[in-house]
């Protein structure tokens, strides 16, 4: 379980404010927010690689200035920068780094490269940026990790691979003892996988919760402009009018009824997202 | 330690520190001072650089700090990224951080050592000359160039930072490589210049010896910088 308590983290003019939510064993969560927002850094904290100036982060129940080798024995993790030697091949970056790990299985690593469409002796540098990724990917899953943090991988994936890493992920998660962190871009993704959801947005946390709340909490409501604004103003979040009609993202309660003539949706996360994003009259 | 030390020359590694544009600017304006410093050993010793013989011996003796100068440049203390995400305590981190400082002054010394070459052939076995040689090289071994990619990190890090512009180091490099340019103009030369080792043994005593020291301060910082990725693991006031 990841436990983050009022954590707060100034980065130069950035700052991270007052992050306070709770990802259960066993969940995928997806992390995401526009440009920006402040997904790096929180997962550099979660990673234990930034200190919280204000709060506390807990893995396990255990915290970093305790038990950090204990935490990251049981981290997979894939960034957008790439960790691995380009100098070497794939399977002497792996020895290199699985060394330090209690359970890396060098078997493991080739079926993962095989798996994958890479040559354990093939050099990491002369690598295309899909493929250090999924080269990344294959050692944070060779040390049989609790918890993978991912940090946009899917960007640089083809689609037949993307596929492929959903399966993979969905394999990882079969035991309903570890979890996974994903931070992208890809919403309809999450939309197929994710059990809990942070929405940050300019540094603050908009929504944490599993999804379930997300989707009950929140409503795309399509239909005639005039009926839309019918609805308390307080519960519109956005109203968009196209010439066709309008659409609006507003807050949903068990108790709230609705116009016949309108469309009811749950949103997508994206939706969620763009029309969130578009309160007050901001935009992306 | 040694796959470590060897893969910063690689072009892939070089391209990346020429874009810390602190230390390698820097290096350049140090460099730069050689030949005006060889001219200046010269002329105290009274020797030329005419002959073949000689240019290769004195090539010998001068390279060597050249290489020095180079390496502190391209191997900085700080790890990479991935070793602050493997397990390891504090204590792991710290031998690796450490070790591989000392394993990087030991490998400069035995280069300098290895410039001593000339100094053999010439049949010289003035020890003291010796000595101030090696100590000179001790002194440029142990620098270290601060890193650009403490700023990219985003590192709220404002400790001391090795720095090449750093007071120290600005004295530090043109102090010793004057009187390494002059002690390889004095080998070269081969006769007893009383003087010239008299003047090395003070410059060393009241110059290189007191700014080494004042610098040590700040490798310290970097080196204990160096065992978290932010460079502290402190909490920072907000």
């Amino acid at each position: 379980m990841i436990r983050l308590e009022n954590v707060s983290k100034r980065l130069g003019k950035f700052q991270l404010e007052n992050l306070t939510f709770e990802i259960p064993e066993g969940y995928i969560c997806g992390l995401v927010g526009l440009n920006g927002a402040g997904k790096t850094t929180l997962l550099h904290l979660i990673l234990g690689l930034y200190y919280p100036q204000e709060g506390r982060v807990e893995i396990d129940g255990s915290l970093y200035e305790n038990t950090e080798k204990e935490i990251h024995d049981e981290i997979g993790t894939v960034l957008t920068e790439e960790l691995f030697d380009p100098g070497l091949t794939l399977m002497e970056n792996a020895e290199e780094y699985g060394r330090y790990y209690s359970r890396f299985s060098r078997v493991k690593m080739e079926e993962y490269l095989s798996r994958f469409g890479l040559q354990p002796k093939q050099r990491f540098g002369r690598l295309s940026k899909g493929q250090k990724l999924k080269a990344q990917f294959a050692f944070a899953l060779s040390h049989d990790p609790k918890l993978l943090i991912l940090d946009e991988p899917t960007a640089n994936f083809d689609p037949q691979f993307r596929e492929q890493f959903l399966e993979v992920l969905t394999e990882f998660m079969e035991d309903g003892k570890r979890s996974v962190i994903l931070a992208t871009h890809l919403t309809e993704d999450l939309d197929r996988l994710a059990d809990y959801l942070i929405y940050l947005e300019n540094g603050k946390q908009i929504f944490a919760g599993d999804i379930e709340s997300f989707r009950e909490g929140y409503r795309i409501v399509s239909g005639e402009s005039y009926k839309i604004r019918l609805l308390p103003p307080d519960r519109i979040l956005h109203l968009e009018e196209k010439p066709y009609g309008a659409k609006a993202l507003v807050k949903h309660g068990r108790q709230n009824h609705y116009d016949k003539e309108l469309q009811i949706n749950y949103p997508t996360i994206e939706e969620f997202m763009y029309f969130y994003s578009k309160r007050y009259g901001k935009s992306h | 330690m040694v796959r470590n030390y060897l893969k910063a020359f690689r072009w892939s590694e070089l391209k990346k520190m020429w874009k810390e544009q602190n230390q390698i600017s820097w290096l350049i304006v140090y460099m730069g001072m050689i030949p005006i410093y060889s001219r200046l050993g010269m002329g105290f010793a009274n020797v030329s650089l005419d002959k073949t013989e000689s240019l290769i011996i004195y090539l010998a003796l001068v390279l060597p700090v050249i290489l020095i100068l180079i390496s502190a440049a391209i191997h900085p203390i700080r790890l990479s990224k991935n070793m602050y995400l493997c397990p390891m305590t504090i204590q792991d981190r710290k031998n690796m951080v450490y070790h591989g400082y000392y394993f990087r002054i030991g490998l400069h010394m035995m280069i300098a050592i290895a410039g001593l070459i000339g100094y053999i052939l010439l049949g010289n076995n003035d020890v003291l000359l010796v000595l101030e040689y090696l100590a000179n090289s001790f002194v440029l071994s142990i620098l270290s160039p601060a890193s650009n990619s403490w700023e990219k990190e985003g590192t709220n890090r404002d400790n001391k930072r090795a720095d090449w512009n750093n007071w120290q180091i600005i004295f530090l490099i043109p102090a010793t490589l004057i009187c390494h340019c002059v002690l390889a103009g004095t080998i070269l030369d081969g006769k007893d210049l009383l003087a010239v080792k008299i003047g090395g043994f003070l410059a060393l005593l009241l110059i290189e010896l007191p700014l080494a020291l004042s610098y040590r301060k700040v490798i310290t910082c970097e080196l204990e910088a160096a065992l978290y990725f932010e460079g502290s693991s402190k909490k920072e006031k907000t």
